[in-house]
């Protein structure tokens, strides 16, 4: 649980797990800067508790963030079969009125998704020290992922 | 370089692409000495199977010798002569520690694309859908290979290429359903389908110790194949009024301890049931015609085993009720062929197995379409079409 605890603390991890969503760069002062794109628009995250090998939350700066908060918590699996990671976030779509009723039509699916995805790319890159990719692969198109 | 790119539904072109590159840090570069067709395959290229995207490089079954490693490579070495299963594996989470290499947990960049239809992801595998990781195939010149040192297995001197190409997949896939059986000796298997993996399911099974094997399919030079090549008894079920009749009549009205579906989702068959499948298929309202899979369940004797190597995606008409009412025990997976690559080598090298009768048509590269073409019609007896950079 230290050890991923001191892997999520690691700006490094957080870029490299959430790069399909959003790109993360720290600012300094355990601060983060997100940026989802056009769409979706930039915010800067917080860390607002923090107990280590356990448990942190971050919560949004300002507003027009699309993810309000986030925490991840660890604790031991059953069977002494590692570690459990449980990812939330709070997500506050763009929009308005208008963006929240598509969300709210989309379900969970989307936020589910995105953050079931970073915790796959977690796992991989702590058990094996590299995330699975597509990326500059052969392929006749100009995206080849 | 160039490689088989698939276009859309049956559109395969041989096309020039950029050469692969070490992206991750376990990552080698194979340079392809031969590669493979598979009956899998035909499901995508059919359009059977969704997420395929117009330039994806095809081929998932595969050999070559190593060009290039990544930094954090180990074991294999530039100038190794390899074959590779066609599941991706990273060799450290749970699955693969449990030797369940086909259900890795690190290996697919798409989790999403798969996780609302199966539940959990299974491994990346190549060329193979998005569905399945997206990752390139390797019908081509070079390919990528993430996790090096766990998925290349060097080849010993001595055994030619056509020996050791199936044993990236339908060897492995062929010889892990038999597994799957438990066999005891003196017990009778009988495998639905004569091509390259149920060939190798029959072969394996002798193996493993049955004492008859029979190998059920429509196509006579493949029926001959098991009778000359494996030592299968065989049914063309063209011929016969009921498979399940003539499997009962043959094994003293008891049927077959276990049964191998090595056919899938794009089954022939007869009568009313095949003209339901094939209707419904056709307009795409569902994905299987599964007439194989519904006469091993029905053929598979009282507390059998029923072994399912055959792709499939959801099927209607399935009858569950033979399976609990007989109490079969179900085994199935896609390849755990890392599993199994000491003992297929140790096989192939002391002569007990040697799969390159599969390899009845030979293409260079350029010519993959058509190599394709011929083993999608099984024109002129090809059971497998082999393709040479």
């Amino acid at each position: 649980m230290d050890e991923l605890y001191r892997r999520w603390r690691d700006p490094e991890t957080l870029r490299r797990i959430m790069a399909p969503f959003a790109d993360v760069q720290p600012t300094g002062d355990g601060q983060t800067r997100w940026s989802a794109g056009p769409d979706l628009g930039s915010w800067d995250m917080r860390l607002a508790d923090d107990r280590p090998g356990e448990f942190m939350r971050w919560e949004a700066q300002g507003g027009g963030a699309l993810i309000r908060e986030a925490s991840v918590r660890f604790r031991p699996a059953a069977g002494n079969r590692g570690t459990v990671v449980v990812l939330r976030a709070s997500l506050d779509p763009p929009g308005g009125m208008l963006g929240r009723i598509a969300a709210q039509m989309l379900g969970n699916t989307v936020p589910a998704a995105l953050a079931s995805k970073s915790l796959h790319y977690f796992k991989a890159l702590v058990q094996t020290g590299e995330i699975p990719t597509t990326d500059r692969q052969p392929a006749a198109r100009p995206d080849p992922r | 370089m160039r490689a088989l790119i698939w276009n859309g539904v049956n559109d395969l072109r041989v096309e020039t692409v950029k050469d692969p590159e070490i992206v991750n840090p376990h990552d080698c570069i194979l340079r392809v000495t031969m590669s493979t067709t598979c009956g899998s395959d035909l499901h995508f290229i059919d359009g059977y199977i969704p997420t395929m995207k117009a330039g994806d490089v095809i081929g998932h079954e595969f050999m070559g010798v190593v060009e290039d490693v990544g930094p954090e490579v180990k074991n294999v070495k530039k100038g190794d002569r390899v074959v590779v299963p066609s599941f991706i594996t990273c060799g450290q989470c749970w699955y693969c520690k449990n030797k369940l290499y086909s259900l890795c947990d690190n290996t697919h960049p798409k989790p999403e694309l798969q996780e609302p239809v199966f539940g959990y992801p299974t491994a990346g595998i190549y060329g193979y859908t998005h569905a399945f990781g997206g990752y390139a195939g390797a019908h081509a010149q070079y390919v990528r290979v993430p996790f090096a040192d766990n998925d290349c297995f060097k080849v010993p001197d001595g055994l030619p290429d056509e020996q050791v190409l199936f044993l990236s997949d339908a060897a492995p896939t062929g010889y892990m359903g038999a597994d799957f059986c438990k066999i005891q000796r003196g017990d009778v298997v009988a495998v639905w389908g004569c091509g390259g993996v149920g060939l190798m399911a029959q072969k394996s099974a002798f193996l493993m110790g049955a004492e008859r094997v029979i190998g059920i399919d429509r196509l006579p030079e493949r029926l001959q194949m098991a009778r000359e090549h494996v030592g299968s008894e065989t049914i063309n079920y063209e011929e016969v009024d009921s498979v399940l009749e003539v499997l009962k009549e043959m094994t003293g009205g008891r049927g077959p301890d276990a049964c191998i579906d090595a056919v899938g989702m794009e089954a022939h068959g007869t009568g009313l049931q095949y003209a339901y499948d094939r209707a419904k298929q056709l307009m795409y309202m569902h994905t299987d015609r599964g007439q194989a899979l519904r006469e091993a369940i029905l053929a598979c004797r009282k507390g059998g085993t029923l072994s399912i190597l055959g792709v499939y995606g959801v099927m209607d008409k399935f009858p569950i009720g033979a399976i609990m009412n007989k109490g079969l025990t179900v085994r199935t997976a896609q390849q755990h062929g890392q599993a199994y690559m000491d003992r297929l080598l140790d096989h192939a090298q002391k002569g007990e197995l040697n799969p390159s009768f599969l390899a009845t048509h030979r293409f260079s590269l350029e010519d993959a379409p058509q190599g394709y073409a011929m083993f999608k019609h099984k024109d002129d007896g090809c059971v497998r079409s082999v393709f040479i950079p």
